[in-house]
């Protein structure tokens, strides 16, 4: 069920050697929202977080040739994508850190794909919907105007007429929540 | 430690706490783990319903650029597809510049970088110096540069991040006034249509100078960090607060954020942002004051309807493609 027209990825890294377009825009297409979301994690700005992986595809489509993927396809272009957004922010950080990003702060700020890794493009979206829905009445729809509407903590627990600490631990539970959502049912 | 993860994420900490968070995701790979996991699970959310991140969209965009190599929005694909451009305005200081779906136009002594209605637009100079331009919103460089100063021309308004030099200030010239920073980020608002220019600091010092003053010398203020200077020109008159920055920067993120503004200055903003018309029926609705945020995601009937829900008297009617009518009841 899973990919009802997916193709077979064995055969990429040939398919993509030969410059065949249609693999790589299959590839494009499915990997690019998930790789903008880990862009985004790092360099907190989305259209830097789109940039980001646009220079991760082109480059690999003009050195196509020469590139070795030894692994699955995914990591590679995760890698790639964190590297990238690393440079990005390394650009920054000599300067004076204007981005906010706790990534410049870590001491290894490279981390494993998270998991994020295996939701593919077409899957994503439904399955973050389904998680979003699943939670709770009260506490989706404070999730909601903290993530969706950008009010503060303090703005909630006034629309509401509910404590900050209640907004707190709503958002919190919501959290934890669509982790575990998005970890299980893979 | 959700919380504050999520106030992180929500862009609330300050330099220690980050550095605190920092530390404890440093202390232990579960740490490392529970910090990765709660951020993409923020990030996943927030892509939900919104069309951001469209792949089709973006692969028509690397299709074009990659084929007739014209340049498109980009930082970072600007640079290898920008040849043309850059050759024209490899001048003085600015040596490069990257720019991000502005439009160009050359005269004779100055070279304009706007940002159309409903679009915002971002460049990059060679020193580093990184502008976002916000709609309805134009820079002008001088094609011969001062050996002085790096100066700019601004109309409308845009985010400065300016790189360092002290050899060399950078001055934003407006129309009352003339901004004097070093190496800072800040931004500026300066609409024709509006009767106030106001600049906020977000870092370093910035120096605010306004000519006209009654016994012919210049006026100068000086900004700190997180202050916030608006110059009425009708009054003529300065006012300097201490303010959230994030309520005049938030912009070139897509994020609207106002705070007891008059429905008039939001109007515009949502014309702007938009590219749409907006009209009210009375000068007086215009004096409500609103306080909220939207995103540029949203649809432009979304913020209207929230204009409408948040005030008890007023109703918004859509009286043709992209045409807005407010009326009070």
């Amino acid at each position: 069920m899973k990919n009802a027209n997916k193709l077979d990825e064995s055969t990429f890294a040939e398919d993509l050697k030969s410059g065949n377009k249609h693999v790589f825009e299959y590839i494009f297409n499915k990997y690019y929202k998930a790789l903008c979301l880990c862009a985004q994690k790092y360099v907190r700005d989305r259209h830097v977080a789109e940039e980001v992986v646009s220079t991760v595809f082109m480059r690999i489509w003009e050195r196509r040739e020469s590139i070795n993927i030894t692994g699955s396809l995914s990591s590679y272009l995760y890698k790639a994508v964190c590297n990238e957004s690393l440079n990005y922010l390394s650009s920054f950080s000599y300067r004076h850190k204007p981005t906010d990003s706790i990534y410049i702060y870590l001491e290894d700020s490279y981390s494993e794909p998270g998991i994020l890794q295996e939701l593919y493009t077409e899957e994503l979206q439904k399955k973050i919907s389904r998680g979003i829905e699943s939670l709770p009445e009260r506490c989706q729809y404070i999730f909601y105007l903290s993530r969706n509407q950008g009010l503060s903590h303090k703005e909630i627990s006034e629309k509401l007429n509910i404590t900050v600490s209640t907004v707190e631990n709503q958002i919190g539970i919501a959290l934890h929540k669509l982790r575990d959502f998005f970890k299980t049912d893979r | 430690m959700i919380n504050r993860i999520t106030q992180y994420l929500k862009g609330e900490l300050n330099e220690d706490q980050k550095q605190e968070l920092a530390d404890w995701i440093n202390a232990s790979k579960e740490n490392r783990r529970y910090f990765e996991e709660i951020a993409d699970t923020w990030y996943a959310a927030g892509i939900s319903q919104k069309h951001i991140f469209n792949a089709n969209e973006a692969y028509n965009r690397f299709r074009n650029h990659n084929k007739s190599h014209t340049p498109a929005r980009g930082i970072f694909t600007l640079l290898k597809y920008a040849a043309s451009i850059l050759a024209l305005i490899s001048l003085g200081w600015i040596g490069h510049l990257v720019f991000d779906n502005s439009r160009i136009e050359q005269s004779d002594s100055f070279i304009t970088f706007s940002a159309p209605s409903g679009e915002t637009a971002f460049l990059e100079f060679a020193d580093q110096t990184v502008v976002h331009l916000n709609a309805e919103s134009s820079i002008q460089l001088p094609e011969s540069f001062n050996k002085d100063a790096r100066e700019v021309f601004l109309t409308g308004e845009a985010y400065f991040n300016v790189a360092r030099n002290e050899e060399l200030p950078f001055i934003v010239h407006l129309d009352h006034l003339d901004i004097k920073v070093l190496g800072t980020s800040f931004n500026v608002r300066s609409y024709a249509d509006e009767n106030t220019v106001e600049t906020t600091l977000e870092e370093g010092l910035l120096q605010v100078i306004c000519g006209e003053a009654e016994n012919g010398d210049d006026n100068i203020y000086f900004l700190r960090k997180g202050q916030h200077l608006s110059f009425n020109s009708k009054t003529n008159t300065v006012q300097i607060k201490e303010e959230n920055t994030l309520l005049y920067t938030s912009w070139k993120q897509g994020y609207y954020k106002f705070k007891k503004i008059k429905l008039d200055q939001l109007v515009r903003t949502i014309e702007r942002v938009y590219d749409v018309d907006i009209s009210l029926d009375q000068q007086e609705t215009g004096n409500l004051t609103f306080s909220g945020s939207f995103f540029k995601d949203e649809s432009v009937e979304d913020v209207l309807n929230m204009v409408e829900q948040s005030a008890l008297d007023i109703a918004v009617h859509k009286v043709a493609n992209s045409r807005f009518e407010i009326i009070s009841n």
